[in-house]
């Protein structure tokens, strides 16, 4: 934590607290580190609260959002080091205000980057290539370089695409594929135009990339959905996680553990809403129920965390205007 | 802070590791956690954030810090390099379209002074899936041979099955024993 600019009663409270733990048991240890960390965490939590309440110039704000970000990351890395040796509730406790305050801080941020062009660049100029000592000679690098192999089924090097279900540079097309030839494939479909495609059977993950003006409808998929670049499209997807990125004006109808976006605009959701004759069967094969609750509802943007405050680049489809699929869609 | 000290001087008495999930979104980095740390693995969200677990394994602590991959949040990364033992560096083996992004971003962290002696293990997941890269095609696309500055291994596994999971944590935690502990008796 930074010693500077704190002021000195703080300091002879440590003290105090120092000569109290000459002969520390745990306990003791622990229950001090959790004091001083949530007293950390309410000053940030306060200066947070006056970033927003205080008219302030920009460069005071920075300066503040600067220190704060600064002071979670120590807190962070003290809760990390102590988290181990917190009582379970303690640490969920702590858990949940420290990202709740990164949220917060995330949220300033952003509202600061719209109003000056603000980014996150990556600083890689001070890093440099480290000769290392401790490993030393080059032999031993190799030797511990091993793949581990033999009693570990390596399936063999020559592992071809060809259980890859790939479909790509198509325009005007209506595709069907059936569970027969879905099952247990990883599907990528991309570089599509104006295509229609049921997938009516449960697959192993799809991959949707550079699709435009497509509607994908999809049996239940056993891992994640991952969609790169598209616009203009409808999908309909069940599965364990689906990942938004680089896409605009979609509609997406879903049912996951949790759905995100990144760098996406324009984006509409609906629960997922696709019903043909053995679709129990394919949920049940993907590992999968079907649900009715209002998870599908929860999506979360990485451009845009603010708690409590809705992002504005999706939002829910009404009511009304949610399609229904089912097999006779392509009809 | 004078407190940490003697937290620090508890967590070398009570040899404690820190392992630092890393890779790109979607790779099971939160799965491979939770799977590891025996909790179910059913319900699993795009982390936002990290996630916290420590578990006691072979006589050490384990406490893993997991740590989201989503591009937007790779950049606060580096907020986590301090005192790692260890970097588990995950890939979405049947993710062959981002390849390139896992190679780059796992050699730029490599060059971060913070991790340099840290102990590399490469998890080669989703083997479950059909066109899963294997391990050695992995190991060469990623360009690992390359890697002189951290003592490393590629293996491959699925987070789903829990496959190799423990070979590769076993691995690891003697590897950071015998660099971190061996000159201490205990």
């Amino acid at each position: 934590m930074e010693q500077n600019g704190k002021p000195a009663a703080d300091d002879q409270h440590r003290v105090v607290v120092m000569d109290d733990l000459s002969q520390p048991s745990k306990r003791t240890v622990v229950s001090h580190v959790v004091q001083s960390v949530k007293d950390e965490l309410t000053q940030i939590e306060i200066s947070l609260k006056e970033l927003s309440s205080l008219d302030l110039t920009m460069d005071k704000r920075e300066v503040m959002c600067q220190d704060a970000s600064k002071k979670l990351q120590d807190l962070e890395r003290t809760f990390g080091d102590a988290a181990e040796y917190l009582p379970a509730f303690e640490q969920r406790l702590l858990q949940s205000r420290l990202s709740s305050a990164s949220r917060t801080l995330a949220e300033k941020r952003s509202v600061m980057a719209a109003d000056k062009g603000f980014s996150f660049r990556r600083n890689l100029s001070k890093a440099r290539p480290i000769v290392d000592q401790k490993i030393g000679s080059l032999d031993q690098v190799d030797k511990s370089a091993l793949l581990i192999s033999p009693d570990m089924e390596l399936r063999g090097d020559i592992r071809q695409d060809e259980k890859k279900l790939k479909w790509s540079n198509q325009a005007d097309e209506v595709t069907r594929l059936d569970r027969v030839a879905l099952k247990d494939k990883d599907v990528l479909l991309s570089k599509l135009h104006s295509c229609r495609i049921f997938l009516e059977g449960p697959c192993s993950t799809l991959q949707l990339k550079d699709l435009t003006n497509c509607t994908v409808i999809s049996g239940p998929v056993r891992t994640s959905v991952f969609v790169t670049a598209c616009s203009q499209c409808t999908f309909s997807v069940a599965c364990q996680q689906v990942r938004i990125h680089e896409s605009h004006h979609l509609k997406v109808y879903q049912q996951s553990s949790g759905c995100i976006i990144e760098d996406t605009t324009d984006c509409q959701f609906g629960p997922y809403n696709v019903t043909y004759p053995r679709i129990e069967e394919d949920f049940k094969e993907a590992g999968l129920s079907r649900e009715e609750n209002e998870r599908w509802k929860k999506v979360e943007d990485f451009n845009y965390i603010v708690a409590n405050k809705p992002s504005p680049n999706w939002k829910i489809i009404p009511e009304d205007e949610r399609e229904q699929f089912n097999e006779f869609f392509f009809i | 802070m004078g407190l940490m000290k003697i937290l620090k001087k508890l967590k070398q008495s009570e040899k404690e590791i820190r392992i630092l999930l890393l890779g790109l979104d979607n790779a099971g980095k939160t799965t491979i956690m939770s799977k590891f740390c025996g909790k179910d693995t059913s319900i699993i969200a795009p982390t936002l954030g990290f996630n916290i677990e420590t578990l006691e394994f072979q006589g050490f602590k384990l406490t893993f810090w997991d740590v989201g991959g989503q591009k937007s949040l790779r950049s606060f990364w580096r907020n986590y390099f301090e005192n790692t033992d260890a970097l588990v560096w995950v890939v979405d083996s049947a993710d062959r379209l981002r390849m390139d992004d896992c190679k780059r971003e796992l050699h730029a962290l490599l060059l971060e002074e913070r991790m340099a002696g840290a102990t590399l293990i490469i998890f080669a997941n989703k083997q479950d899936l059909s066109s899963a890269a294997s391990a050695s095609e992995i190991a060469e696309i990623l360009d690992l041979k390359s890697i002189k500055t951290h003592n490393w291994l590629i293996i491959p596994c699925s987070a789903m099955s829990g496959e190799n999971l423990l070979k590769g944590m076993e691995w690891l935690t003697n590897d950071v024993a015998s660099r971190i502990f061996t000159l201490e008796q205990v």
